[in-house]
């Protein structure tokens, strides 16, 4: 009565095991080495033998009490499923596509908020302008003195006139470490600013508006010594398009606190976690166009000092993102979010229809 | 999810079980993490030093120690499955908490919240004045109340999520490893060889839970002989074994049961009857 092959679990075990081992193999040269160190037939094997050890382990869970299989089947199962759909995704192709279409795409969806931002930040100007211009010595509460470097309003205009001309003496390599430095400074503003958005969005609104403030207070100081359109022309070359990172982390900041105060059909976490991820990109995505702003300031500007050019890289700049950030209309993710996305993504993954 | 359990249904609509990475491998693997981000800054700060005044070199140098701090984390986790320096020594990885694929929009929304979690709190810590500079002070407190709540935050869930696993969806899962052993049925000794045998009736008796029980002794490293001998007695008298009067080596015994009653307890389960525990 106790002959091995008459348990049906001995028998079951017998029959898979050596599926089991060969999967256990693949996933720890997986874990030590990569994907990438699999032959190409291992590749093929490894969804299939993946596959087959789920179907061993739901029927172990039915018909063994053996509960070192169990438990062996419950970890290889996780490890395989780790490999398996882990992260996979890399290389020049996935990143092309992402900027082609996918960041224009979210950044359409997320529209609404960026527009906040970008009012948040126009009402900051506003504000600072209008105040300054009322007392131009509210120019040094909205101004840092490390950021005026000497500007207020007790400078002359030809004093003012020099800072915004006269950048072509510098050495190109000092140039190279005030690029990186501004690259540093404001995407770390920019980080911190989306990721204070967690809290409703407040903090984040607030940074927005006293950095718009203290624009408007530089616009206001340039205006009185008649050098607004020199100064718009000097600031926006590379302003346009780090003025726009910082409405980007922001409105990315406004989806996680927009997420966590109006949840809509899924719960709080869920809801937080779908658009999370997509906020992380734009967010990620900001941060290079910091970088692209300190480059055309830290060379572009300091080396070109006409008006009019410098005009042209400003509107040329706005034209180009707006172009962009347009051209996501077509692929929007926007109806997508109102309907339940999670559970097609999880069917598509599947390759099933939802029933 | 039960306990330090977490219960993920894979896209094949298999619930997968996963044990939490505990709070202290998560702290560990994080100081292992800061100590190769202190390495690496050192070795940068190093090159700087050596360049002496050369203001390009100083510039990469600026990039890369941002690089470094803010990408560390989301670099290493995209590199390696969801797995840093420190969370490969300590066998942690992340996963999505839905089931599905881990993608890079995840690793990179986990890793952005750092800043506010992690840099932010302990230069609020060592160094105050430079994190909340000329506030009021209500509001410093109020700002370093707020940032030890975003930090004690995996401590205060169950799933032991910080803000970015929130924010990406994910948890931090330890690694599994199980190893298979051999099929205790198959050093049970045939019945015709030994004349073991035990009756339906006398299986009837105990159920799953002290099979398994029976198996982790026999699968222990080396069990007492006084404490087999012991459970040898034990089952022979609650079964009212039909042999009981013949003299059995004790692992002989345990062996030849423990299949016998595997067998008939995986029949019932079979037909439906799920004996969880012994009758009286």
């Amino acid at each position: 009565m106790t002959a091995p092959l008459a348990l049906k679990s001995y028998r079951f075990r017998a029959e898979r095991e050596a599926s089991w081992r060969e999967l256990e193999a693949l996933c720890t040269r997986v874990e030590e080495r990569g994907l990438a160190s699999l032959s190409e037939d291992e590749l093929f094997a490894l969804p299939g033998l993946y596959r087959a050890a789920l179907s061993s382990l739901s029927v172990a869970r039915a018909i063994s009490l053996d509960q070192n299989v169990l438990a062996y089947l419950e970890g290889l199962c996780a490890r395989a499923y780790v490999c398996v759909y882990g992260l996979r995704r890399r290389g020049l192709a996935v990143l092309s596509e992402f900027l082609a279409r996918g960041l224009p795409a979210l950044v359409w969806g997320m529209r609404k908020e960026l527009l906040l931002a970008i009012a948040l930040l126009g009402l900051g100007v506003a504000t600072g302008l209008a105040l300054t211009l009322a007392d131009p010595e509210r120019f040094y509460s909205f101004v840092e003195p490390g950021m005026a470097q000497g500007r207020g309003p007790s400078a002359s205009q030809a004093d003012l006139a020099r800072v915004l001309f006269d950048g072509d003496d510098t050495p190109g390599s000092l140039l190279t470490l005030f690029a990186s430095f501004l690259f540093t400074h404001n995407a770390k503003i920019g980080i911190v600013c989306f990721a204070l958005g967690i809290v409703a969005g407040a903090p984040t609104a607030l940074l927005v508006f006293v950095n718009g403030l203290t624009f408007g207070a530089m616009v206001a100081l340039h205006a009185q010594k008649d050098l607004l359109v020199e100064f718009m022309a000097w600031v926006l070359g590379h302003g346009v398009t780090e003025l726009l990172a910082v409405c980007l982390c922001a409105a990315a900041g406004f989806v996680l606190g927009g997420s966590v105060v109006f949840p809509g059909r899924h719960g709080r976490l869920d809801s937080l976690a779908l658009r999370g991820r997509r906020a992380g990109a734009v967010a990620i995505f900001a941060v290079g166009m910091f970088f692209v702003a300190a480059l055309l300031e830290g060379f572009v500007r300091q080396l070109v000092p006409s008006t009019v050019v410098r005009a042209a890289l400003a509107s040329a700049s706005g034209l180009l993102w707006l172009l962009y950030f347009w051209s996501g209309r077509r692929h929007a993710p926007g109806r997508e979010r109102r309907h339940a996305p999670g559970r097609e993504r999880r069917h598509a993954a599947r390759g099933v229809a939802p029933s | 999810m039960i306990g330090d359990e977490l219960q993920i249904v894979t896209p094949e609509q298999v619930p997968l079980r996963f044990l939490l990475a505990s709070s202290g491998d998560r702290i560990l693997a994080l100081l292992v993490d800061l100590l190769v981000l202190a390495v690496g800054l050192l070795l940068l700060l190093a090159v700087a030093w050596l360049a002496g005044g050369d203001a390009y070199f100083h510039a990469v140098v600026l990039l890369g120690v941002f690089l470094l701090v803010n990408f560390y984390f989301a670099g290493t986790e995209l590199r390696w499955q969801g797995r840093t320096i420190g969370k490969r020594a300590l066998g942690l990885r992340v996963v999505a908490r839905d089931g599905g694929p881990l993608t890079a929009g995840m690793v990179l929304s986990r890793n952005l919240t750092r800043d506010l979690e992690l840099y932010l709190p302990v230069a609020a810590l060592v160094a105050p004045e430079e994190v909340l500079q000329s506030a009021p002070v209500p509001a410093r407190w109020l700002a370093l109340g707020w940032l030890f709540v975003i930090a004690a935050l995996p401590f205060a869930n169950r799933q032991r999520a910080r803000l970015g696993d929130l924010v990406a969806g994910t948890v931090v899962v330890a690694t599994p490893k199980a190893v298979l052993l051999d099929d205790l049925v198959r050093e049970a000794p045939p019945s015709a060889a030994t004349g073991l045998s035990f009756t339906q009736a006398e299986l009837d008796i105990y159920g799953i839970e002290e099979l398994h029980v029976l198996e982790q002794v026999l699968r222990s490293h080396d069990p007492a002989p006084e404490l087999l001998a012991d459970i040898t007695a034990r089952i022979q008298r609650k079964i009212g074994w039909h042999g009981a009067g013949r003299p059995v080596p004790p692992l002989f015994f345990l062996r030849a049961f423990y299949a016998a009653q595997r067998q008939r307890l995986e029949h019932k389960m079979l037909l439906g009857r799920r004996q969880a525990r012994k009758v009286r």
